[in-house]
């Protein structure tokens, strides 16, 4: 009698069980059928394993066999920039080469790469094959501007830049980005008398060209140092005129206006008119704008 | 008795006489050294292998640019090493194969580190995305780990 009790009790607590964990409804249930025959043996059927308490018998999943390595499959004329897009530790299972490094036993040939601390230390540029570095070219090169092809020689650039300023970056391992040293900036000048006085004169001069005060937003055509074309009564006035040349069968708007400006005798007018305001009057540059107008009015 | 207590006080008090013992086993150098023993128990490459091979056959486990001539910071290097080395022995228990490489790659810290399959995989992933956020907010940088896995250790010799 109190053997079924017991029974009951267990069969319920089995019950109790398999709302929690749902797999261990059979072995519970096996657990309370058996033991009605049995003298209550509470010991789980794990044997060995240590006791889970109320918990139940550790289930064991059977073990995931491990996929190919991806060396396996690997096909000769993939892209190897896929396998190593960027920086990273040598993968035995990606590298497809029979690589061998450390020092070898006696009688013995270096350790393979599988488990090799030794080629995990080191850099590898894996990365960085040729094709990886022509993507990359490719890439940059949408940022690039052409260098200018008067500045050929040395010479001419110092002539027209005659201040070099030599600004460092630093690429450091630390946990901050930033490296104090980095802040120091050089300033090459050819010489002059007073050079201590001079570089302070430099610096203070650098460093105020950035700074841009309130009042600058206000500059208006009157303050220009150059003359520039565009926006100009010159501009307004060729352009009206040459409008009214062409006035028969075509559109107004401003599409003719741009297409106007496009028009090589319009730039060149352009160009003399510029340079008549910048450089003043001399035999040359009146000539030039001679040349243009007549081209312009097809004369 | 008294013959004996007359030796040694005229050792202690004639200055011409010095003892001195040395004994040869406290010279040797026994750091990061496993002795020769029975033949059964195997060493990896790195515990095979004695600091004075730095080097010249074993590479350095830890990178980084704070060690190059005007370049500072090392000292904190070092040290953030030695806790993440510690970190992720603790995190791991008993799945470590080897040591650790710790590799900087700007402000980047990579851990690489070789595993045993102890694990199942979901708990390793989980231990690995733990320990990459933990150090990311504690070091105030990006923390990367790069975990390949073994079926057991490389041996390199039995000793």
């Amino acid at each position: 009698m109190a053997a079924h009790t017991l029974n009951i009790y267990m069969l319920s607590l089995g019950r109790m069980h398999c709302h929690i964990y749902g797999r261990n409804v059979h072995k519970a249930l096996n657990r309370a059928t058996y033991a009605t025959a049995l003298s209550t043996n509470n010991s789980s059927p794990n044997k060995g394993f240590p006791d889970r308490g109320s918990r139940g018998p550790i289930i064991r999943r059977p073990r995931r066999e491990e996929g190919e390595p991806r060396k396996d499959r690997m096909p000769v004329d993939q892209d190897w920039t896929a396998v190593y897009p960027t920086a990273a530790p040598f993968r035995p299972g990606s590298v497809p080469l029979p690589v061998r490094m450390g020092f070898p036993v006696k009688r013995g040939v270096p350790p393979e790469k599988k488990g090799n601390l030794e080629l995990i230390k080191i850099p590898n540029f894996l990365h960085l094959t040729p094709t990886a570095i022509k993507k990359h070219c490719e890439a940059m090169k949408l940022f690039c501007t052409e260098w200018p092809s008067a500045l050929d020689t040395n010479v001419k650039c110092d002539e027209h830049f005659p201040i070099k300023i030599e600004c460092k970056d630093y690429v450091s391992a630390g946990t901050s980005i930033r490296n104090p040293s980095a802040r120091i900036v050089n300033l090459r000048v050819s010489i002059c008398p007073n050079y201590d006085y001079a570089m302070y004169l430099l610096t203070v001069l650098y460093h105020e060209s950035w700074k841009t005060e309130a009042w600058e937003s206000e500059k208006t055509v009157a303050d220009m140092e150059e003359y520039s074309w565009e926006d100009s009564p010159s501009q307004k006035n060729a352009l009206s005129t040459l409008v009214r040349m062409q006035i028969a069968g075509e559109v107004e708007g401003d599409a003719v206006r741009d297409k106007l400006l496009g028009r090589p005798e319009v730039q060149e007018y352009r160009e003399s008119v510029i340079r008549l305001m910048n450089e003043g009057e001399s035999e040359s540059s009146i000539l030039q704008y001679r040349e243009a107008v007549k081209k312009l009015l097809k004369l | 008795m008294n013959t004996l207590a007359r030796v040694g006080t005229s050792i202690c008090t004639n200055p011409e006489t010095r003892a001195l013992h040395v004994t040869a086993s406290c010279c040797k150098n026994r750091a990061a050294r496993i002795r020769v023993g029975k033949g059964d128990r195997p060493l990896t490459y790195e515990q095979a292998l004695h600091p004075h091979h730095i080097g010249h056959r074993k590479g350095w486990l830890s990178q980084h640019t704070s060690n190059l001539m005007g370049e500072n910071g090392a000292a904190d290097r070092t040290v953030e090493d030695v806790f993440v080395r510690r970190f992720i022995f603790g995190t791991f228990h008993n799945c470590l194969a080897n040591e650790i490489v710790i590799k900087r790659r700007g402000n980047m810290l990579v851990v690489c580190a070789l595993m045993l399959q102890r694990l199942p995989p979901q708990k390793f992933y989980f231990l690995i995305g733990y320990t990459e956020t933990l150090l990311s907010h504690f070091y105030k940088c990006p923390v990367k780990m790069e975990v390949q896995t073994l079926g057991d250790k490389a041996v390199y010799k039995y000793l």
